[in-house]
């Protein structure tokens, strides 16, 4: 049995001994007696006081005393369960939109879960996963980086996640996984930190440093005619190539996939002009291939591929896929949910670019046509050349992204116990047992009531 | 709790007042032949002394006996007798339904069985009646009841007794009928007997009584008593008056030498004031006898 607030109980029982008390010690009005010769009485109160050694009306005395103990019960919060754990935990995952590693993101979920069972994985969008249709340790658990929230809205996410499920333990473990980038700390940060009344678990999220930025990487792009879009655009962001990395644009060879498989970051950029590269049938290509047929007609936006928190909005982008010139021989590991990753993204959510590991390095399909004219010399479109040049395995980005200093991961962490399963429970998930005690409140009082008028009347 | 009358059994009552007669010292006014001395002299009655013979006087009254012996005329004069026609009124107001049926403190322990006062004052107006007829005085009834009261007028037939029994049976105290009026319609020169617990209009009863003797009527106050009106129950009790319900008063150990001491000074007033009106007062307590009440009521020559 648990208590909520063992100080309503203890006033309960100091107003039972109350109730006792006055069943001895009663002020009363004495019975009547119809005397002719009244009027040579004093005139003055009619009651006394009759004090007993023993508690009259037993019955009454039993039925306030239930009352009151009842009401008590109910109003300290006593629970009484059949198991239950003393600690819940909740994990949440910080998918903010800079955190496009689904691999990484996939590992250090699992990792934690294998640690402790938890009882809900929230996302910072606000999707909830039950616990307990998660997947034990060592099967794969398929959670999915939203692109949208941030580490306020993963706090706040958690915290709504605490009163709605159905929590059966005292005190409530938060993990966060976040990868604690310095943009994370926003203005509603301290707020949303607040309102969780407990101690967080902190578990970065370990992706793999970018490579140095100060060594020189080289990128070759391989194009079939001299005036190639990708060439110019590589040429003109530098900056952005974090890698050594081969761009094709004909055809694969041999030479291509042992420079891969060394270490190099491959490129498989058809070229839509080319025969290696097909449209994608409109057929078979869904609505995707319907909207950027309606954008050509001018019907709706324009096509975008996003990569590193940027879209590339171009005439020109349609999805293509890779023809034989472009298929990568059976020495290539197959591709599976555990190797390829995606580094960009079409509006939809599907794959605009994929990487797959091959050897110490590894191979990068993209699967939409490069914009005619200056669109890969614009601004915008850094967010996919950086993708595409970053190192394997890397989540790509503009430059090394900062991440949270000491203090603020500290802070982010706070002290103290864990927060406690009670201050969730307020409206959102009702104490059973409190209806039935109310009720039994509730009758006690009733049967007092009519027990109470059926008493004779204390006369003669 | 509510007052039922208690049963009366006149056998024993009768049979205890058998050969009882209610005799008077005054000399009663003139009237039908009875058993008192009349105040008026005759000549057919007891001798009782000579007086000298005065013109007008009947010469057939003179005793020649004594004339020839002292050569002085004297005529015989003789004492009448005439009954005294003896009222009862009795009080039926509410008070006089004391106590209730079933009242505990009227099983106190030492405290010998007591009747209600109305049971004890139709005991004593029974016994009353029927000594008054045996002395061959007519007897009438009056109780002063809601709404118009009740009246038996004064006989002497045989089942006069039964006739006033009967109509008593009948009744059940209640209410607050006033006592004085029921006595002001009673015959001045006659005996009256007032049976109540003065606990209603007491000055004006006092202020008749003392009009109906001034006015010849020889007046006895039979003042009703309960032994639980003189000691009430011990502990605490709201005491609630009957003639007036809101009248509620506290009556504990802390009032009871209070009310002990203001009664007893109440009784000892009424009892002045009585005397003072030239009326008999007598204590009827509901612990006596009722023909023993009788006795000492009609054993005094009033």
């Amino acid at each position: 049995m648990t208590v909520a607030s063992p100080w309503v109980l203890g006033v309960a029982l100091a107003a039972a001994v109350g109730v006792l008390l006055s069943h001895l010690l009663s002020v009363r009005r004495p019975p009547l007696f119809m005397l002719p010769t009244t009027r040579f009485l004093p005139t003055g109160s009619v009651r006394a006081v009759s004090m007993s050694t023993r508690p009259s009306d037993l019955l009454l005395l039993m039925l306030r005393l239930l009352a009151v103990l009842f009401a008590g019960l109910a109003f300290a919060g006593v629970q009484w369960a059949a198991t239950r754990e003393p600690i819940v935990n909740l994990v949440v995952i910080d998918a903010a939109a800079e955190a496009d590693d689904s691999l990484v993101w996939r590992a250090s979920v699992e990792r934690v879960l294998q640690e402790s069972p938890a009882a809900a994985v929230v996302l910072s969008n606000g999707q909830v996963l039950n616990g307990d249709s998660l997947t034990q340790a060592g099967d794969s658990i398929v959670v999915m980086p939203s692109r949208t929230g941030s580490l306020a809205s993963a706090l706040l996410a958690a915290r709504r996640a605490a009163q709605r499920i159905p929590l059966r333990g005292d005190s409530i473990a938060l993990q966060l996984v976040s990868p604690l980038r310095a943009d994370a700390n926003t203005d509603a940060l301290d707020t949303a930190r607040a309102m969780w009344p407990g101690r967080i678990a902190v578990i970065p999220v370990s992706f793999t440093q970018a490579a140095d930025s100060a060594r020189d990487r080289r990128l070759v792009v391989r194009a079939t005619g001299d005036n190639d879009a990708v060439r110019a655009a590589f040429a003109r962001w530098q900056m952005l190539v974090t890698a050594d990395a081969r761009v094709v644009r004909d055809r694969v060879t041999p030479d291509d996939m042992s420079f891969a498989r060394n270490g190099g970051v491959l490129v498989l950029w058809p070229d839509a002009l080319s025969a290696a590269a097909s449209p994608v049938d409109s057929a078979t290509a869904g609505p995707l291939a319907d909207s950027l047929a309606d954008s050509l007609a001018g019907a709706v936006p324009l096509p975008a591929v996003v990569a590193n928190g940027r879209a590339l909005v171009a005439r020109g982008l349609t999805p293509i896929a890779q023809t034989d010139a472009f298929a990568i021989n059976e020495a290539a590991p197959a591709a599976t949910v555990s190797n390829v990753r995606t580094v960009a993204w079409w509006p939809d959510g599907s794959s605009a670019a994929t990487e797959r590991k091959v050897g110490k390095g590894c191979v990068r399909e993209v699967l939409f046509s490069a914009p005619n004219g200056d669109a890969l010399l614009n601004v915008s479109a850094r967010g996919v050349l950086a993708a595409l040049a970053a190192p394997c395995g890397v989540a790509a980005g503009l430059g090394t992204r900062p991440a949270l200093t000491e203090a603020q991961i500290s802070m982010l962490r706070g002290d103290g116990p864990l927060a406690s399963a009670d201050a969730f429970r307020g409206a959102g998930v009702a104490n059973p047992w409190a209806r039935w005690l109310v009720l039994a409140a509730a009758v006690c009082l009733l049967a007092e009531m009519l027990v109470r008028r059926k008493s004779p009347v204390l006369t003669q | 709790m509510t007052y039922s009358p208690s049963p009366l059994a006149l056998g024993p009552l009768l049979d205890a007042l058998r050969g009882v007669t209610w005799p008077t010292r005054e000399r009663v006014r003139a009237g039908m032949p009875g058993a008192h001395r009349a105040l008026q002299r005759g000549t057919t009655g007891e001798f009782t002394e000579f007086r000298a013979y005065r013109q007008g006087d009947d010469p057939r009254r003179i005793d020649w006996r004594l004339l020839a012996r002292s050569d002085r005329a004297f005529v015989r004069v003789t004492d009448e007798r005439a009954w005294w026609t003896t009222w009862l009124v009795l009080d039926a107001s509410a008070s006089m339904a004391f106590p209730e049926s079933g009242v505990p403190a009227a099983r106190e322990r030492g405290t010998r069985s007591a009747l209600d006062k109305w049971t004890m004052v139709r005991a004593v107006a029974i016994g009353l009646s029927a000594a008054a007829l045996a002395t061959g005085d007519p007897v009438g009834l009056h109780v002063a009841i809601r709404p118009d009261g009740k009246r038996l007028p004064a006989r002497t037939r045989r089942g006069t007794v039964q006739s006033i029994a009967r109509t008593l049976e009948s009744i059940v105290p209640g209410g607050d009928a006033a006592l004085a009026p029921v006595i002001s319609r009673v015959p001045a020169g006659a005996r009256i007997v007032v049976c109540s617990d003065m606990l209603g209009d007491t000055n004006e009863t006092l202020s008749t009584i003392a009009r109906m003797g001034a006015a010849g009527s020889a007046v006895t106050l039979a003042h009703v008593l309960h032994p639980l009106e003189l000691s009430p129950p011990r502990g605490a009790w709201q005491a609630v008056d009957p003639r007036a319900a809101s009248d509620r008063r506290a009556l504990s150990e802390a009032s009871y030498a209070r009310y002990t001491q203001e009664f007893s000074a109440w009784r000892s007033d009424v009892a002045r004031r009585c005397l003072s009106a030239g009326a008999r007062y007598v204590e009827l307590s509901c612990d006596e006898e009722p023909a023993r009440a009788v006795r000492r009521i009609a054993a005094v020559p009033v």
